[in-house]
């Protein structure tokens, strides 16, 4: 990691930094988490409502398309939020690698989006999707505790083969996601950015809170039969 | 690594293992997560199955000891309501000589929508292993609500066994639908007997028909079976159906879920001969024949032929 000015970096946790050669004990920095963390928040959003749109649009043909009760919704919604902060701190986190203190334009943010779209869709139909069925399945009493083990042995050795057949499912909706993560990313990136402190650190938080929460009341507020459209 | 500790000595750099220490300390606590996670599932379910274990254990004990008045009193208000306990004796006689065991809590699920599912085995006779389901209810306690076996699981509360029926149970349906045959043979009309019997539409189209047909030909009254009872024969036991293939293509064996039953009833002048077949709609046993596949048979035997 490249440090220009001592300036640039927040107080000291843990990362260590090597200036010239010599050891030295560094500061975390805040600044660069706090980016991750930002676009982590925006992107479980998305991953929720990436997932709520996807199984409206395959509800089976004839029948009326509705959101999920709400244990099962949180259990199953939950497992798309979860893959968002998985796939959006690991973008964010490549992002930041080399260290940019400057915003990325909108191009570079909707290429980064398209591969927040490909990892989602690959991560949720391996891991998430299998875990969160599971959870469900043990919460709704359909399996017992050692059957639980055998799925979750089950999961670990299947996922790569899950992640490339079942993702195909996905395609759409991850799409979809990574076109809004790409958009919206690039908005908290300038915020982030900004010259003026307080609007770098406390803006960027609304404004990545305000779009997150915008994305998902309107996957959880708008008539199903639309977002099936989008799926 | 104590080569590389020596040539740090020697060299006098310093490896800073902080990081080594960090990975190390992410790893152990994501194994720590993860073990907090699996024990709390298993804590999850000892603690929410407890109450419903003791309960449905007392019930099976009493189950066990032929107790099934006992039994019925530990039930819920549910069950007495769908299901009288003359009735819930009947279905528990289809369990004959069983002996049930709760399976330990390790293979019980979690309580749903205040139900909790819990399972249990036979332990004795030629049944053993085959699994029996009781759903428990907290209300004033926790209750059996129903008790089946894996088959018959989600019919609703009470105790539902699918198994073929005891021999009292058998002859009072095959005594039941010779008077309603009878009584239709009177009027010379089919639809009345499909009608009070409420069979399966399947019998209308099968060749019990001619039998009826015969019979009101013949025009004798056979109500007298009320007064004796059937020789049956052989043991009952489910349907079994062998196809084979053309050409020697190889045959199949292959037990249905109804059960057939033969019989005479000794009438003078002429014996009363009859196969009925019965499939289990839920709540009851009804008749169940059809073309081709189960062939209903009710007919006077001609002495002088046999």
């Amino acid at each position: 990691m490249h440090v220009s000015r001592l300036s640039d970096v927040g107080p000291t946790l843990m990362t260590d930094i090597a200036v010239n050669g010599s050891k030295r004990i560094g500061p975390t920095d805040w600044r660069r988490l706090r980016f991750v963390a930002l676009i982590a928040v925006y992107g479980s959003a998305l991953g929720a409502a990436a997932v709520i749109v996807n199984l409206l649009s395959r509800t089976p043909f004839l029948d009326e398309p509705e959101h999920l009760g709400f244990g099962a919704g949180l259990i199953i919604y939950g497992g798309g939020a979860m893959t968002g902060i998985f796939v959006g701190a690991l973008v964010a986190a490549a992002v930041q690698f080399e260290g940019h203190r400057w915003p990325l334009g909108i191009r570079l943010w909707l290429i980064f989006g398209l591969v927040y779209g490909l990892v989602f869709a690959l991560s949720l139909a391996g891991f998430f999707a299998p875990l969160s069925n599971l959870v469900l399945d043990f919460y709704q009493g359909h399996l017992d505790p050692i059957e639980v083990l055998q799925a979750l042995s089950n999961i670990a050795i299947s996922w790569p083969f899950r992640a490339i057949i079942d993702s195909a499912l996905l395609l759409y909706s991850a799409a979809g996601a990574g076109l809004l993560f790409g958009t919206g990313a690039w908005v908290i990136d300038r915020v982030h950015t900004s010259t003026h402190p307080t609007t770098s650190r406390y803006g960027s938080w609304g404004i990545s809170l305000l779009l997150g929460l915008a994305v998902l009341f309107f996957a959880l507020l708008a008539p199903p039969t639309l977002l099936a459209r989008f799926g | 690594m104590a080569d590389t500790w020596h040539r740090q000595r020697k060299t006098g750099t310093v490896v800073d293992v902080r990081p080594l220490t960090t990975t190390l300390i992410l790893l152990f606590s994501f194994i720590l997560l993860i073990g907090v996670l699996i024990g709390g599932m298993f804590a999850s379910v000892a603690i929410a199955t407890q109450g419903p274990m003791m309960s449905a254990e007392q019930f099976l004990d009493a189950l066990n000891v032929d107790n099934g008045e006992t039994a019925y009193l530990m039930t819920a208000p549910d069950l007495q309501e769908a299901q009288s306990k003359e009735r819930f004796l009947r279905e528990l006689a289809g369990l004959r000589q069983s002996q049930l065991q709760l399976a330990p809590w390790s293979r019980q699920t979690l309580p749903y929508r205040g139900i909790t599912v819990l399972e249990a085995f036979n332990v004795n006779g030629s049944d053993t292993g085959t699994p029996v389901v009781l759903e428990m209810v907290d209300q004033d306690g926790w209750k059996v609500r129903t008790v089946t076996d894996w088959t018959s699981f989600d019919v609703g509360p009470g105790g539902w066994f699918r198994k073929v029926p005891v021999e009292s149970e058998v002859r009072k349906l095959v005594e039941g639908t010779l008077v309603d045959l009878n009584e239709a043979v009177a009027i010379g009309d089919f639809g009345e007997f499909i009608d009070r019997a409420g069979e399966l539409k399947d019998v209308a189209r099968s060749s019990f028909v001619e039998s009826f047909d015969r019979l009101v030909e013949n025009g004798t009254d056979f109500s007298g079976i009320t007064q004796i009872e059937a020789a049956l024969k052989g043991p009952i036991d489910w349907q079994i159906v062998k196809r084979c293939a053309a050409f020697g293509g190889g045959c199949t064996i292959r037990v249905t879920t109804s059960i057939e039953v033969s019989g005479l009833y000794l009438l003078d002048p002429s014996p009363l001969r009859f196969t009925l077949f019965y499939t289990y709609s839920h709540p009851d046993w009804v008749l169940g024949c059809a073309p081709s596949v189960r062939e209903c048979v009710v007919e006077f035997v001609d002495e002088n032929q046999d």
